[in-house]
């Protein structure tokens, strides 16, 4: 059985999305935003391979088109709000995608005790993890909300389309207090676990720097220079 | 021989939660010694849940309330304790598998409690080594907590608590979501803890599984303590005995095996018809293939078979929520689409809370019927065959697990829809609550009705079902129409299960 630590350590993976966050709204040259994606979008064919690779690169590239598209041919109102939220999207694009990949990649006692290494109080880092914990189980319990309200023909549907503030009446109050009882038993867990602000936590694998880390941190540096010179270049 | 150690005791206590005066526990005299099994039962609301909080110390500092008395656990009050300080001695497993884990994985779930205690890492290293050979979870370490099943969760929750050498272990209905197997696998996992010296504590309505574990058994009622007896006493007591007092079945064997005739009292016949169905989802092999069957009015079809056989998938295909692979499905006699099939099904889901959308019980009840005539007169008049009577104003959420439970299945009654579909229908049930829910499915099926119902639940199942699905491993389903079908074919099943 191995103890091995996930690499790179969850703080890069926290940088890295940082770092993304500040850079993809701070370039004014296009280049250099696409090129912000592109790095991002290697790592992930690096770690989830082709389809996944492929599957980005395409919805990039058509909001670029769409941004494109709408700005050539002038449609009132639309091409006006239409091409900015766009933009909004394809600069924080980025980040959502490397907040995916910290949720699949760091395990979350390795997370939690990474945050507690770099001293981010605990007040803030385990709501953090209970938000990282109830995105996925949320996800499910609206695909069974969902499958509900279609054998009682209460979903929306075209039928349905002139009750849509009652349908999504029914959609969320199923959901709100799921959602409030899943966030009692999970807290209820976590006391029941052991899991509190005063007490220091350990973890079971060697979390710290290790060459890897080192490395990838250079590789980043390089890559940030890289996209600081087309930012600032004539492309 | 060393005296065993006084491990809980609570000393003529009472607990009121704060939202409500009636819930909570009363005048509670009790002593647990180290290495004792004990099982607390009795009906839904009779206060199990409270005392296991009290034990784990959810109670008071999670779930506040009134106190009087004292109950201490290893020694340590519960009003001057907080939760974390009984984590490294009390281990606790829920009911509801999917919202007891913190991390996403069964290989980071496991150390977890360890980790926030501050246990150094090599003993923690030392400890996961220990727990995955003695509970024999090797298999499960790559899994995703997503992909366990419910007692493979069980398991993992169990394994978990056992990696922070907890010694008193505290059960919350655990096998409410198992299956037959899961339940077994839960009783061996018990049975190891007992040998190792552990403290016990079952909350359960199921009781066969703990028959030969159980030292103690106490019953509640109405938040106090009705009786304890001896866990061999307590096997002995007749089954007549046991439903009277509002209990499940000890031994399931004793349990009277009788044929269920229902004569359907209307003249509208109304049947369903699969032919050649086959399933498969994207990217998996074939789930099960080359299905044909026909039920007609009045036909209880029990749908059984061991845990990812695609039962439920088996359901949802035939009430329209999934498209087969191949295959075509008739409702009486003329091919019928998804959506057809949907507007004449009504689908009860294990886990009822995704099926409340209105504001109050009669509004859900009425809600989709607001055009009928004296529709809140008949919708009254069943909320009152459910004991649901004085609920009307109430929210669905805010009801018990046994409440919301009989909505759903009045919400049944309400629709005139001819194809019931109820997954687990009694998970969770008390023994009162489990015959109403059968009574109700056989009064539907006598109004020409056709329900299908998956259950692992055999003392539920054993005078229900008119006819059978076996939905079996090798990709196949056995259909027993009722001419074929008789009680001692369902208890052979569950005994091969077994």
């Amino acid at each position: 059985m191995s103890f091995k630590a996930s690499k790179p350590d969850a703080r890069i993976l926290i940088l890295q999305i940082a770092v993304a966050g500040v850079l993809g709204f701070y370039f004014h040259n296009e280049v250099a935003v696409i090129g912000l994606f592109l790095v991002i979008d290697f790592l992930l064919l690096y770690w989830y391979g082709l389809k996944v690779f492929l599957k980005r690169l395409i919805s990039y590239a058509v909001m670029y088109g769409l941004i494109f598209v709408l700005t050539a041919v002038n449609v009132p109102i639309l091409s006006m709000v239409f091409p900015a939220f766009l933009m909004m999207i394809l600069r924080a694009y980025p980040v959502y995608l490397l907040l995916k990949l910290l949720v699949d990649k760091a395990p979350i006692d390795e997370l939690l005790y990474a945050l507690d290494a770099i001293h981010i109080p605990k007040s803030l880092s385990i709501p953090l993890m209970v938000v990282y914990r109830y995105v996925p189980t949320i996800l499910r319990e609206s695909h069974y909300i969902n499958e509900s309200l279609k054998m009682r023909d209460l979903n929306l549907s075209f039928s349905n389309l002139t009750r849509l503030v009652k349908t999504l009446e029914n959609y969320m109050v199923p959901l709100l207090f799921r959602s409030e009882k899943i966030s009692e038993e999970l807290s209820a867990t976590s006391l029941c676990k052991g899991l509190s602000l005063k007490r220091k936590r350990t973890c079971c694998t060697d979390v710290r720097f290790t060459r890897i880390d080192f490395l990838y941190l250079l590789g980043m540096a390089a890559v940030i220079c890289g996209l600081f010179t087309l930012n600032y270049s004539n492309f | 021989m060393k005296k065993p150690e006084e491990k809980i005791r609570f000393n003529q206590f009472s607990f009121t939660y704060n939202e409500s005066n009636t819930f909570g526990v009363h005048d509670i005299d009790l002593s647990v010694q180290e290495g004792e099994f004990i099982v607390l039962t009795g009906p839904s609301g009779c206060g199990k849940t409270t005392l296991t909080r009290c034990m784990n110390g959810l109670i008071p500092d999670f779930f506040e309330g009134k106190i009087a008395g004292t109950c201490q656990v290893c020694g340590m009050e519960i009003s001057e304790h907080e939760t974390g300080d009984y984590s490294a001695y009390v281990g606790s497993v829920f009911q509801d598998p999917r919202s007891q884990f913190f991390t996403l994985h069964v290989k980071t779930e496991i150390p977890f409690p360890s980790e926030n205690l501050g246990v150094p890492m090599t003993l923690i290293q030392e400890r996961f080594r220990n727990t995955v050979g003695r509970l024999h979870i090797s298999d499960l370490l790559k899994k995703s907590i997503f992909q366990l099943s419910s007692g493979e969760k069980q398991k993992v929750a169990v394994a978990s608590v056992y990696t922070a050498g907890v010694t008193i272990y505290v059960l919350d209905e655990p096998s409410a979501n198992l299956d037959w197997i899961g339940t077994e696998q839960l009783r061996q996992l018990l049975k190891q803890l007992k040998e190792q010296g552990c403290t016990i504590i079952v909350s359960e309505h199921k009781l066969y599984y703990l028959r030969e574990l159980a030292d103690r058994v106490i019953c509640l009622r109405d938040g106090r303590i009705q009786k304890i007896f001896s866990g061999k006493e307590f096997s002995g007591y007749s089954g007549e005995w046991l439903y009277k007092n509002g209990l499940r079945q000890v031994n399931l064997k004793q349990i009277r095996e009788e044929s269920v005739v229902i004569k359907p009292s209307s003249s509208e016949v109304v049947s369903i018809r699969a032919e050649n169905l086959s399933f498969q989802y994207p990217r998996e092999q074939l789930l099960w293939g080359n299905v044909s069957f026909e039920c007609e009015s009045g036909d209880i079809v029990g749908i059984v078979g061991k845990n990812g056989t695609g039962k439920s998938t088996l359901i949802r295909v035939l009430m329209g929520l999934e498209k087969p692979k191949s295959g075509k499905i008739s409702l009486c006699g003329k091919y019928a689409s998804k959506q057809k099939r949907r507007k004449k099904s009504f689908y009860v889901m294990q886990d009822v809370d995704y099926q409340f959308f209105a504001g109050s019980v009669l509004n859900e009840m009425i809600s989709g019927y607001v055009n009928i005539p004296n529709v809140q007169e008949q919708a009254r008049e069943i909320l009152k065959s459910f004991s649901l009577a004085g609920y009307e104003n109430v929210h669905p959420s805010t009801l018990s697990g046994g409440q919301k439970q009989r909505l759903s299945i009045a919400l049944s009654c309400m629709c005139d829809m001819p194809f019931l579909y109820f997954d687990e229908p009694t998970s969770g049930l008390d023994a009162e609550n489990m015959q109403l829910v059968r009574e109700t499915i056989k009064q539907q099926a006598s109004k020409g009705r056709i329900a299908f119902v998956i259950t692992h639940d055999y003392e539920f199942a054993v005078s229900l079902f008119t006819s059978l699905l076996i939905v079996q491993e090798d990709h196949s389903i056995k259909r027993i129409t009722p001419d074929q079908y008789t009680p001692t074919l369902l208890s052979k099943i569950f005994k091969l299960e077994e």
